[in-house]
């Protein structure tokens, strides 16, 4: 389901695996979910803003799997696809973890050697074009400028994919949908998107959920008791105070997932949470410890 | 007996001439306050001293019996065989041991303090003037060692840690400000500390326990407490909502209609404080109720000063303010305890301590009483049951009056209404005795003088706790930061010895950064030119690997060609571009001391005009480059007076005002290079990047008042560098900026530069700019040199 381009080299994209079979646990903070819809069904590219951690991937999961049973639905005989749910649907979730290494070759396709012929395999992004489905960019910004000027005439009202080596231009599938994530507070002023792509795209923002909506979050993800997850959320509000106040990113609802976890397993609660979070979020000694007297002040 | 000390004494001065009767005199009268069987060593240490200074000598005996009365009877032994042993090895330690042991005393024990002055004997027997500076509390050793020794925790050393802590609690930006340096005494209402919104006061030093992660926990238990102020809405304090529900207190006939015909604040303010104080019978009246909150914000009252208004309805001021804040104090820790179970011991043991060094009821007044019991009833749900059995009527009728602010979901009104019925209650207490606050204000101009002593600094509190940080983003801001100072004589760290005040530099006027601009328009076009061809090169190509982006032709032939002649192929066919990150910050350190003033070579432009348009020069290059850079300047003068001037954090902008901060610079004061560079160095290590460096740029050696040990060091020879004390300082804040992984450069326009710079750092890490004027020129040359990957 999820592609890091370097595995991805010289294989071809295993697209049952990309189907996402069961239901992701979403719990939805605003009307994102409408939004997405509505930009799904009117083809418009969707850029997901937020920090580290605070559901970015969940949500384009969720939303395509929703969105694939709906299609579905829409098409055949809806309760023979909810009973059986049938797999052989084409619309996978192709997802690409960028980083400053990822070129436009990886996206799109390269030409191997095999039997001394020239093979060309297509990368993620042109088989998501081709054979529809929603293809999630994540961390967009990490990816070099020249991959995200390929995406130009992919997200605009063309869809077209150009694929240069080949000369050739794919018109993208009906049901393709190109979704990017980035974090506009991540590492520096000097990693930004630029313009002529961000405008491109329908914003959607995210930010860590309410208390409230965390902590039913944690509880649920980390099957630890009402009480325990509460405490947690309420680290996680505590320690986000911090952010950019010394802390570059405050501390994601993953994290918070992990300590629970760990609570769940027997760990005790504040060295789970010094595992899990104190260390995970910062290595400056007085954060550090400022950090652990928030944990000692909240739980027991 | 007397007799004996000082026939004694008199065997013992051999400096016969020097007011020898005088000293004997003396030093007879304190040794006679001197237990007996401590007198003999006491007297040595005397004898010691004055056969080096008798003046000395008496003074140090002088303080003798005043600090052995301090130590409990069987340690005091123990401390006057230490001060002896001290003095035996140099009488100038064993009198800067006895000079500061008050201080001592306050952070370790005479048991603790055994090891410390076993490993200061050893300093002192190596070097004397480490030994003093040990003994005398200065050097970072000494310091070190008492730390681990000591229980006390100090506010400064932990600082830091609360601080952060607090922001996190809080989600604001609060100052932790010692109680001493407030300029008024409080005896503060309840048994916690209090904030004006933007400062939270807390005690300089905690030793209330015998383990110091109690007394930390201590402060911890403080500002979790203040921060409850904000987390728990004290501020939001809404007088309409008080009135909801109070259908005891009740209007007088006609006030509503009078109300709504003189829509004033003035006649609601004077009805109000009518009807609680209780000057107007309120028989037959119409209920409060009626002035609903949107009546009040209709006729111009949403504006009202909250809890200062509020205060200030009631004719007894001190008493109203009292009883709100020991309320509300308990309404937060009561808060704290239910939603931080984490912290509940901490406060609980924090009232525990607090209570039990406040008066007994027995002593007390009646009205004072019926507060005392208000503070435990507040901070603790419960009295002793002794004050129950004195004052059993009094405490049933203020328990009931307290529950509701101690229940789970309590809000500042609840404070508020249960102020106003506490009020009326304790009011009528007779024996009125000074109020249990009592706020004084030492006076400083004569506006001070003329302001009463509450209102004076009360107004200020609850103006600022009303939400006045907003108001006040004008105010220059302000931080403070301490650091150590190498002493090359002692060869050791002076403990906090440096005082930066960070200061944003205040400037309206952008023209100089525009006419700089608009005169070297073409270099720096081309300078611009220059940095932007550095960024192509970022991305490398690299050839003949086995995966890549692109395949490599030529290669691919002769692999199907070597194959074909059943040759081992080689593999390595492709091509890829790999990104050769500039991942660069850089913090530009400007000296503005007053010798930037003077004209430079033959130039009409003053030194400093100069940096500022070597400033400009580089911003603009840096802007192209992409680089993360800072700018600060610094000056100062003595060691508690050194000023950091922030012109361009590193996450800021190159914006218009950064321009008018850069056009707004000007000479200062003194150059005290360490400090500032240690200040730079603290900042560069918040920031992420793989290189980072520090550019120096000055026009002279480090000085200032208090900055060296010879006041002839200024225009002390070439010869006489390496004795500098502040030559040596700045080497070492160099020398500590390269373990931190923080390259640095120094640039100075001094043309003798070269005298003390070479002993500063290694020749490579100085460049002395012959030409002044050249300098705008020659820095981004310098720097892209210096950077290059």
């Amino acid at each position: 389901m999820s592609f890091q381009s370097h595995e991805n080299r010289g294989l071809s994209v295993d697209y049952k695996a990309a189907v996402i079979k069961k239901k992701p646990y979403y719990l939805p903070v605003k009307d994102e979910i409408e939004l997405f819809e509505a930009a799904a069904k009117s083809k418009i590219p969707v850029l997901l803003k937020g920090p580290t951690g605070c559901g970015k991937t969940r949500f384009v999961e969720y939303m395509a799997y929703s969105l694939l049973r709906s299609s579905v639905a829409d098409k055949h005989n809806k309760t023979d696809f909810l009973q059986n749910g049938d797999d052989s649907v084409k619309r996978p979730l192709i997802t690409v973890a960028c980083h400053e290494d990822l070129t436009a070759t990886d996206l799109v396709g390269r030409y191997l050697l095999k039997d001394e012929q020239t093979v060309w395999i297509d990368g993620p992004l042109t088989f998501a074009v081709k054979e529809g489905g929603i293809c999630y960019l994540d961390e967009i910004v990490e990816a070099r400028k020249d991959t995200t000027v390929l995406i130009h005439p992919l997200s605009d009202y063309r869809r077209l994919l150009p694929i240069e080596k080949k000369g050739e231009l794919i018109e993208a599938h009906e049901d393709f949908l190109l979704v990017i994530s980035y974090n506009p507070g991540y590492q520096s002023v000097l990693k930004d998107l630029k313009h002529s792509t961000r405008q491109r795209f329908l914003s959607i923002e995210f930010n860590y959920p309410g208390r409230e909506i965390e902590s039913k979050i944690i509880a649920h993800e980390s099957g630890v008791e009402e009480q325990v997850a509460h405490d947690l959320a309420k680290i996680g509000q505590k320690v986000r105070n911090l952010r950019d106040h010394g802390i570059h990113e405050g501390v994601s609802t993953r994290l918070l997932i992990y300590a629970g976890q760990l609570v769940k397993t027997g760990i005790e609660k504040k060295r789970a949470c010094q595992v899990a979070i104190t260390a995970s979020v910062t290595d400056d000694q007085i954060y550090h410890r400022a950090i652990e007297e928030v944990i000692s002040t909240i739980l027991v | 007996m007397g007799r004996k000390i000082t026939s004694e004494l008199k065997q013992n001065i051999k400096n016969r001439h020097y007011r020898e009767d005088d000293f004997v005199q003396k030093a007879s009268i304190i040794l006679s306050k001197i237990r007996h069987e401590l007198r003999p060593k006491a007297k040595e240490i005397g004898l010691k001293m004055a056969s080096f200074s008798k003046d000395r000598a008496v003074a140090c005996l002088s303080r003798l019996p005043g600090l052995i009365t301090q130590i409990r009877p069987d340690h005091q032994q123990l401390f006057v065989d230490n001060a002896l042993k001290i003095t035996r090895v140099n009488w100038k330690c064993g009198d800067a041991f006895i000079r500061h042991l008050s201080e001592l005393f306050e952070r370790v024990s005479v048991f603790e303090l055994e090891n410390w002055v076993d490993q200061g004997i050893k300093i002192a027997e190596e070097n004397v003037e480490s030994g003093i500076a040990y003994f005398g509390l200065r050097s970072a050793t000494s310091n070190r060692i008492l730390n681990k020794l000591s229980h006390v925790v100090r506010l400064a050393q932990i600082a830091p840690v609360l601080k952060v802590y607090a922001r996190a609690l809080s989600g604001k930006e609060l100052h932790l400000t010692p109680l001493s340096q407030r300029n008024f005494y409080a005896i503060r209402p309840g048994v916690f500390s209090y904030t004006d919104g933007k400062n939270l006061f807390l005690p300089d030093r905690i030793f209330s326990f015998d383990d110091s992660l109690y007394n930390f926990s201590a402060y911890k238990a403080y500002v979790a407490h203040l921060c409850g102020y904000f987390e728990f809405r004290t501020r939001d304090f809404s007088i309409p909502k008080i009135f909801q529900d109070m259908s005891q207190i009740k209007a007088p006939k006609g006030v509503e209609c009078e109300f709504k015909e003189n829509q004033s604040c003035f006649k609601f303010q004077f009805w109000t404080r009518k009807v609680l104080t209780g000057d107007n019978p309120c028989d037959g009246c119409e209920t409060i109720q009626k002035m609903t909150a949107e009546t009040l914000i209709k006729s111009g009252l949403s504006g009202f000063p909250l809890i200062r208004g509020f205060v200030d309805l009631f004719s007894d001021q001190y008493l109203a303010h009292t009883l709100f804040f020991v309320l509300e104090g308990g309404r937060i820790a009561s808060r704290l305890r239910s939603v931080y179970k984490g912290i509940k011991a901490d406060i609980d043991r924090l009232i525990d301590i607090n209570l039990s060094e406040r008066p007994r009821l027995s002593n007390l007044p009646l009205r004072q009483a019926a507060i005392e019991a208000l503070v435990h009833l507040c901070s603790r749900g419960c009295v002793e049951e002794e004050m129950t059995r004195h004052y059993s009527q009094m405490i049933q009728e203020i328990a009931p009056r307290v529950e509701p602010i101690l229940a789970p979901n309590s809000t500042v009104e609840d404070t508020a209404r249960a102020t106003i019925k506490l009020y009326n209650l304790i009011e009528q207490i007779p024996n009125l005795m000074p109020p249990a606050v009592v706020l004084v204000p030492l006076p400083e101009n004569e506006d001070q003088k003329r302001q009463t002593p509450l209102f004076s600094e009360n107004r200020e509190i609850l103006k600022q706790l009303q939400g006045a940080e907003e108001t006040d983003e004008a105010a220059e801001k302000q931080d403070v930061f301490y650091y150590d100072e190498w002493d090359y004589k002692i060869q050791d760290y002076l403990t906090r010895w440096c005082r930066i005040t960070e200061k944003r530099v205040v400037g309206d006027d952008v023209r100089f950064v525009e006419d700089t601009v608009k005169k070297h328009q073409r270099d720096l076009y081309l300078i611009r030119k220059q940095f932007e061809r550095i960024r192509p090169e970022l991305l490398e190509k690299r050839k003949g690997l086995e995966d890549g982006e692109e395949i490599l032709f030529d290669k691919a032939i002769e692999r199907i060609l070597d194959r074909k002649a059943g040759r081992p192929p080689n593999e390595a066919i492709y091509m890829s571009r790999d990104n050769k990150n500039r991942d660069v910050a850089a913090l530009f350190l400007l000296d503005m001391s007053l010798s930037t003033r003077r004209q430079a070579d033959q130039s009409s432009k003053t030194i400093i005009d100069i940096e500022k348009e070597a400033l400009v020069f580089m911003a603009e290059a840096l802007e192209k480059l992409k680089d993360t850079y800072a700018i600060f300047g610094f000056s100062g003068f003595g060691r508690k007076n050194i000023d950091f001037f922030v012109i361009k954090e590193f996450l800021e902008r190159y914006s218009i005002t950064v321009k008018r901060r850069i056009g707004a610079i000007e000479p200062q004061y003194n150059t005290r290079m360490g400090a500032a560079i240690r200040h730079s160095v603290e900042k560069l290590k918040r920031v992420e990047a793989q290189t980072k460096i520090l550019i120096l740029l000055s026009d002279g050696r480090p000085y200032d008042v208090d900055y060296s040990s010879d006041r002839r060091e200024r225009s002390a020879p070439a010869s006489l560098i390496e004795q500098s004390y502040c030559v040596n300082d700045t080497m070492m804040a160099l020398k500590e900026a390269g373990n931190w992984g923080i390259k640095s450069l120094c640039i100075t326009v001094d043309p003798l530069g070269d005298e003390y710079f070479k002993k500063i750092c290694n020749y490579s890490n100085y460049i002395i700019i012959k030409q002044a004027t050249s300098l705008p020129g020659e820095l981004p040359k310098i720097y892209q040199n210096f950077t290059m990957i």
